[in-house]
């Protein structure tokens, strides 16, 4: 089952950023149509970083937001037949995805407390560990240590910021501020106008305003 | 939501991401210049956006995609057996035609046991006992005053039932509910409770929230229903607009059938003359003549409602007539308030053109479909019931603001009037809850807590129900009568959920549309509301 595997660098791979000439991405996932499998488990690797993130980011629990990718793929497999090539694969998933998000937040009424902390690091890869690890210097090169405990601590607040608005606020937040999506993107993936989504989208900052008051000028 | 706030909102979102050009943003430009404080908001929404974009990207654990390609693997190997199994000969279908017998006769014997041998009849509403909240007071679960112990009584007399059979149970509201959360006592009010009392609106409520057991799940339970009124002078538009809204955001919802269909006598029902005036003749010929001592006189055909909306037919007997006539003597103008009540009831349910239960939608769907109903329709405009639209945001806001921590606002409470309208509206209970909380951590953290003023009326390591804090907030009591002794789960079991904790959604919807007219706000007035500190937030004047 080799070809179920693909190269790790392709993870880091963005729809956009994969666009130039044919796209990887579309021409995997036709394949992964026409019944080949091992082009889907690189769907898989392509999407995988992205996807955890943004679920993570709606949801702020890791085991559920793992758990919510897979099953975003596994429904994506069994799916795949009703991609038409509308919107990009990515935003395909993605749109299961969130529905799966919204749908566990409104049945899981918990309180959930996002979190910085890291509860990853159990099981890595010596490869994941280090990307990681590279990504975080990266960003910590350039700051010192108060600057670095400053920012750890604006990130947990904006976190947990997130956390205590509603599914629908955070889904746009997401969307937008996290994953880039542009407006037709995100009125494609939640079905809703335009106008109502710009609209939700304001709202939702200004309710992301409210409960971060005291980190803005 | 109406066109105009949402055009303005979708604006002021592409302002600030950079996207809108043209007179459009001429336009906020040039407000942003006469206002430096809506500069200020947007600049607030610009760094919110970029605290986003900083927050640090995660990898997805490595087992991610070696779980999911194992079930891939699975699946090949599967389908690889699958294909590889050798086709049988002809099958044998009797086991199946066998098996497919018995499920039908199953289903037959099932189905004639539930016909022939249980009860036909069910009470209205099947969750009578099943209180988790407190009990009595505001949205009470039992009648408490001396106008539902009339009712009640009327209820049980009336209710159709042969001399000697037991009273069928007296439907019962959830409590906790917020059903009339302005004012009980205004009109809108009163309909409000009318529709949400409805049985079939219970019974949609709690058919489709499994409640049907004995005992529903609290997060089954639709005690955070919310009911709206609209009134509109086009309804049939109005209904398009709640449908597509409800549609396009996968809320599910049904269509009660129109509210309360309100008989006060049967002749006039005959003869489908549903006016309310001359409904009140047949009422008033045998109150007015028997209050007046005149002879006993065999009572007409009658039917009467009771607060839940059910129509109680009865043929009264001459001794029932002489017993109504007596009371009648003893008490006409009780009675015939109570008659105007019935008569206003009806007149409020002849308005009514549709009732709609929505099932859980979150409150940020409950905030756009109620500006969503404030809109403009093609022949003309909707007029929303502020007051319930209020009680929404200003929830949605308080919960957002964290403000649970404002001590002072059980006192400020009974004196400021912009509390006491918060009060009115709802936001009690949050403040209950604070405060309840807020004795449960000075019960258990003797040490660290401080003597605000939460702690001032209630004794510590005595809990309070919502209701007395209702009644305290009001003014109506002045002092909380502490109830039951408190560990910190009993406590907290007495309440709500604290305001963190509560559900972010599954928030259900009654919402009833009425005929009438109109509002819209424009960009300033978004700006504005947006510039405002959290509306009517009390500055914590901490009383220590």
């Amino acid at each position: 089952m080799s070809s179920l595997s693909g190269t790790q660098h392709d993870a880091g791979l963005t729809p956009n950023e994969s666009g130039r000439g044919a796209r990887p991405d579309v021409a995997l996932i036709q394949r992964a149509q026409r019944g080949d499998r091992g082009a889907y488990g690189q769907i898989v690797l392509l999407y995988q970083d992205r996807l955890y993130n943004a679920m993570l980011r709606l949801v702020g629990d890791r085991e559920e937001a793992r758990e919510l990718a897979q099953e975003t793929f596994t429904r994506g497999l069994s799916g795949i037949a009703g991609f038409r090539g509308d919107s990009s694969p990515y935003t395909w998933l993605f749109r299961i995805g969130v529905n799966l998000a919204i749908s566990q937040l409104r049945k899981v009424q918990k309180q959930r407390t996002f979190s910085l902390d890291s509860g990853g690091a159990k099981g890595r890869t010596g490869e994941d560990q280090a990307s990681a690890l590279l990504d975080r210097m990266s960003r910590e090169q350039s700051e010192t240590p108060p600057q670095r405990l400053e920012r750890r601590e604006r990130d947990q607040a904006v976190l947990a910021a997130l956390g205590r608005l509603d599914a629908e606020y955070r889904a746009v937040l997401v969307m937008r501020d996290i994953e880039g999506f542009d407006y037709q993107q995100m009125a494609d993936v939640l079905g809703l106008p335009l106008g109502t989504l710009k609209s939700r989208l304001f709202r939702a900052r200004l309710a992301l305003r409210d409960e971060l008051r005291n980190y803005l000028k | 939501m109406s066109d105009i706030q949402e055009n303005t909102e979708a604006k002021l979102a592409a302002y600030i991401d950079g996207d809108l050009d043209g007179s459009d943003r001429a336009e906020i430009e040039k407000l942003l210049e006469q206002n430096p404080n809506y500069r200020r908001v947007l600049d607030q929404l610009r760094q919110t956006r970029q605290l986003l974009r900083g927050l640090p990207r995660e990898s997805a654990p490595p087992e991610l995609s070696e779980i999911f390609n194992s079930q891939l693997e699975r699946s090949v190997l599967l389908d690889g057996i699958t294909e590889q199994r050798p086709r049988s000969g002809p099958l044998n279908r009797w086991p199946q035609f066998m098996m497919a017998a018995a499920v039908v006769l199953l289903t037959v014997g099932l189905g004639a046991v539930v016909y022939f041998v249980l009860p036909r009849s069910r009470p209205p509403i099947r969750v009578a006992e099943n209180s988790v909240g407190p009990s009595g007071g505001l949205h009470g679960t039992q009648p408490t005053s001396a106008e539902d112990e009339e009712e009640d009584r009327l209820y049980r007399d009336s209710g159709g039932n042969s001399a000697g059979e037991a009273a069928p149970p007296r439907p019962a509201i959830v409590p906790g509910l917020d059903v009339t959360a302005a004012d009980p006592s205004s009109e809108v009010g009163e309909l409000a409770l009318d529709a949400y009392q409805n049985p079939q609106v219970q019974s949609l409520l709690y058919e489709t929230s499994g409640a049907n057991t004995a005992t529903p799940s609290n997060a089954e339970n639709p005690k955070d229903a919310l009911v709206m009124v609209v009134r509109s002078n086009d309804p049939q538009e109005l209904q398009k607009q709640v449908v597509a809204y409800l549609d396009a955001n996968s809320i599910s919802w049904s269509a009660a059938p129109r509210q309360v269909p309100v008989t006060l006598n049967l002749t006039m029902a005959q003869s489908n003359k549903d006016n309310v005036v001359e409904a009140v003749s047949p009422w008033q010929r045998i109150l007015g003549s028997n209050a007046s001592g005149g002879a006993i006189q065999p009572a007409p055909e009658q039917a009467q409602i009771n607060r839940r909306g059910v129509q109680l037919t009865t043929q009264p007997t001459t001794r029932e007539a002489s017993a109504l006539a007596s009371q009648a003597e003893v008490n006409a103008p009780q009675i015939r308030q109570n008659l105007d009540q019935q008569l206003a009831k009806k007149a409020r349910a002849l308005s009514v053109n549709n009732v709609y239960v929505a099932r859980r939608l979150s409150r940020v769907q409950l905030v756009e479909l109620s500006d969503t109903l404030t809109g403009k329709s093609q022949a003309g405009q909707n007029q929303y019931q502020q007051v319930q639209l209020e009680n929404v945001s200003q929830a949605y806001r308080y919960r957002m603001q964290d403000g649970m921590a404002k001590a002072a606002l059980p006192t400020q409470a009974t004196t400021d009037p912009t509390l006491r309208q918060d009060v009115a509206l709802g936001r009690v209970n949050f403040a209950a809850q604070q405060q309840v909380a807020a004795v449960a951590r000075a019960s258990t953290e003797p040490a660290q807590s401080q003597p605000s003023a939460v702690t001032q009326p209630i004794q510590q390591g005595n809990a309070v129900s919502f209701v007395e804090g209702v009644r305290y907030f009001r003014g109506e009591a002045s002092a909380l009568a502490t109830t039951r002794p408190a560990t910190e789960a009993s406590l907290m079991a007495a309440t709500r959920p604290a305001p963190t904790t509560m559900p972010a959604d599954a928030l259900y919807l009654v919402l009833v549309v009425q005929n009438e007219a109109p509002l819209a706000p424009t960009t300033q007035e978004s700006l504005e509301r947006s510039a405002q500190p959290p509306a009517t937030q009390p500055a914590p004047a901490n009383p220590q």
